[in-house]
């Protein structure tokens, strides 16, 4: 039974999974809000794993995902600790007066939205235009080749500009974790050894802890500015 | 198994469980974590530990340069440790450097014995020593952080540099495997070359990958700072030799050289000049590894077994500058807040013996003789003055650099009290042994580099040098 939802949602079409991957990866750059940028995340992981399942047995792309989704809690526990990155004293905040504007659905973008957006848009097209002109020798099948490629430098590409562009360290961790991610799309179809599977895994799993700490840090120093 | 690298792996991370359980004593846990590494560094000094150990479906082997890398990684470790109990209440320092420690040993024995990709011999990766280190350098970030309220920079940057070099050395792997083969292919020899390169100068912090250098030694605690500089640096390094030695294609290509001893060249430089312009000690400190990283790359760049042998003196007489300033500096921050010039005024007469850490340190680390610095660097520039007067200038300058940078602060350590009430602190005899018995060392390797000499020939006998 379980082996037959696998393979059912293995036979999800390339494309669809691929445009999903591509949207996930964007919003990680979009978006500033601690909550959905962990869902992204974790909706990265999960395509991921998706694309996985035409290159390597589903069990290894399970395992892929899964080390995904692992990561996921501890950045949500990190970040609820720290009370989603605002300073405590926003929880405590009366009720805005009635004269004070009403905010817009789009507030949850955060501020310069339209940038990001833009420089995800960029960043695609980019990676797209390259891993169709290029793609990868990874399967013998091409299209197969070209949706991992055009995945691995999407993710990758806009995993870097996550890193650069930002100061907070859940963010550059995020971005952190989409370069390895996006590397793996490629080299897990390349190098399927569970030992090196594993030590990537790991390597996630100690980038994740070591995110979820200087994210601690990061926020304890505002909240003893904003007391 | 005894005489394969197994005790090399498991003392430290017996030690890390060990430190963890005994959290409470923090005496006790603090002598564990010294004993442990130096009980390693004396098995692999008495025992060649060149049995090959099975290690996740391949073999780790142990040749005669890493093997005296890890004795000096293990014993550095192991005075690092004895700062930190006297400087720091921390016990989560301990395991995690620990097992960091640990992962940086597995990464050494994991490199590649030999990849003979142009001959059609099978292609044997060094992708288990690439995951292996980069999860000790993940590892340190939580000493290096230590707890303090909202510094991050520093180590973020550092985070980066090293998280961007797994891909790279990965895929150049994989590409050197495609080239093994198909031989003809040159463009896959040029992108591995290129990639293997790349990552190299991201994970040694060559300019202009230094950014993390100078932050992470200006925000992270001192001895921290010089566990990443004195140990993962150095692995770094001796992972470099390991891949350049291995791979035909990178040894055989002078280009390579070309490119480290300029890449050395710009680093130093650039490390000198920016240390003259900091007021900061740790800053300082920063730039002045950066100067030491330039000045063995430019040695190691001549492409010669001589500068070799020069490099190895430059990475292992860092150690004691490093040391001696970061013990220095933890020293001096138990009172002040930073490292800044005005923040450590008047230190000679507040705390006497973490001023001299701190000079003695500095002036080691900018090569002035008679101090160990001092052996190392006169070795490179004989070596750069061999080749190009201009580089061994260079040289010159970045130690002019540092000096100068140093002899800015002196004046406000020096400045006398103006309150005749402050007595200097008074340190505790281990702390006064440890700044005196890295002081002598200092002093003896400074005048005496030769009793290098026998360890540093072996190790140069079995790295490839073509010519």
């Amino acid at each position: 039974m379980n082996v037959d939802i696998a393979k059912t949602i293995a036979a999800l079409p390339g494309t669809a999974v691929l445009i999903g991957l591509l949207i996930a990866a964007a919003l990680l750059v979009i978006l500033v809000n601690w909550r959905l940028l962990i869902l992204a995340l974790g909706a990265q992981y999960i395509l991921i794993g998706l694309m996985l399942t035409r290159v390597v047995p589903i069990e290894l792309a399970a395992v892929k995902a899964l080390v995904g989704i692992m990561i996921c809690p501890v950045l949500y526990i990190t970040a609820r600790r720290v009370n989603w990155g605002r300073p405590e004293e926003d929880e405590t905040e009366e009720e805005p007066p009635a004269d004070r504007p009403r905010r817009r659905w789009w507030h949850i973008l955060g501020a310069g939205w339209p940038v990001r957006l833009i420089v995800a848009v960029l960043a695609l097209a980019i990676s797209i235009g390259l891993a169709s002109r290029s793609p990868l020798p990874i399967v013998a099948d091409q299209a197969a080749s070209r949706d991992l490629t055009t995945g691995a430098f999407s993710v990758m590409l806009l995993g870097l500009i996550n890193a650069a562009l930002s100061e907070n360290p859940l963010k550059v961790g995020l971005g952190l974790l989409s370069i390895l991610a996006g590397f793996e799309l490629f080299y897990t179809a390349v190098e399927p050894t569970l030992t090196i599977v594993g030590l990537l895994g790991l390597t996630n799993l100690f980038l994740a802890l070591a995110i979820s700490y200087l994210t601690t840090a990061w926020a304890s120093r505002r909240s003893e500015v904003s007391a | 198994m005894i005489f394969s690298p197994l005790p090399l792996i498991a003392l430290p991370l017996i030690a890390a469980v060990l430190t963890a359980l005994l959290r409470r004593w923090g005496s006790f846990s603090a002598l564990i974590a010294a004993l442990f590494p130096a009980a390693a560094a004396l098995i692999a000094i008495l025992y060649p530990l060149n049995s090959p150990l099975p290690f996740l479906g391949r073999d780790l082997y142990l040749t005669t340069p890493d093997r005296y890398a890890l004795i000096y990684l293990y014993l550095v470790a192991s005075a690092t440790f004895l700062g930190v109990w006297r400087t720091t209440a921390r016990w989560t320092y301990y395991p995690v450097a620990l097992a960091a420690l640990a992962s940086i040993a597995a990464a050494l024995g994991a490199r590649p014995i030999i990849v003979e990709v142009v001959g059609g011999r099978p292609f044997d990766p060094f992708n288990y020593a690439v995951l292996l280190f980069a999860i000790g350098a993940v590892l340190t970030i939580f000493p290096l952080q230590g707890g303090q309220p909202g510094v991050t920079v520093g180590m973020l940057r550092y985070l980066t540099f090293i998280v961007i070099g797994v891909p790279v050395f990965l895929a150049s792997a994989w590409i050197l495997d495609q080239y093994s083969q198909s031989p003809d292919a040159v463009n896959l020899a040029q992108t591995a070359t290129a990639l293997l390169l790349f990552g190299l100068l991201l994970w040694l912090a060559v300019v202009p990958f230094h950014s993390w250098l100078p932050g992470v030694a200006s925000e992270s605690p001192p001895l921290s700072s010089a566990f990443v500089l004195g140990i993962v640096n150095v692995a770094a390094f001796f992972l470099m030799l390991d891949l350049v030695s291995g791979i035909r294609l990178l040894n055989e290509n002078p280009l390579v050289f070309d490119v480290l001893r300029l890449a050395g060249v710009i680093t130093a430089l650039v490390g000198g000049a920016l240390a003259f312009a900091q007021r900061d000690f740790g800053r300082i400190m920063g730039y002045a590894v950066l100067a030491d990283i330039g000045v063995a790359l430019v040695a190691y760049g001549t492409h010669t077994t001589a500068g070799l042998s020069a490099a190895l003196f430059v990475i292992f007489l860092r150690t004691f500058g490093l040391g001696l300033m970061s013990m220095g500096l933890a020293l001096a921050r138990t009172e002040a807040p930073d490292d800044t010039f005005v923040s450590l005024t008047s230190l000679a007469w507040r705390r006497p013996w973490a001023a001299v850490g701190l000079i003695v340190g500095a002036f080691s680390l900018a090569g002035v003789p008679p101090l160990a610095g001092f052996a190392g660097r006169w070795g490179a520039l004989q070596q750069a003055a061999g080749s190009d007067l201009g580089t061994s200038l260079a040289l010159v300058l970045s130690s002019i650099g540092v000096v100068a940078g140093m002899l800015r602060g002196l004046q406000y350590i020096l400045r006398p009290i103006d309150d005749p009430n402050i007595q200097p602190a008074r340190e505790s005899t281990l702390t006064i042994a440890l700044i005196v018995g890295a002081l002598v060392l200092c002093v003896i390797f400074g005048l005496f580099p030769d009793l290098l000499s026998p360890v540093i020939r072996h190790m140069t006998a079995s790295y490839v040098i073509v010519p």
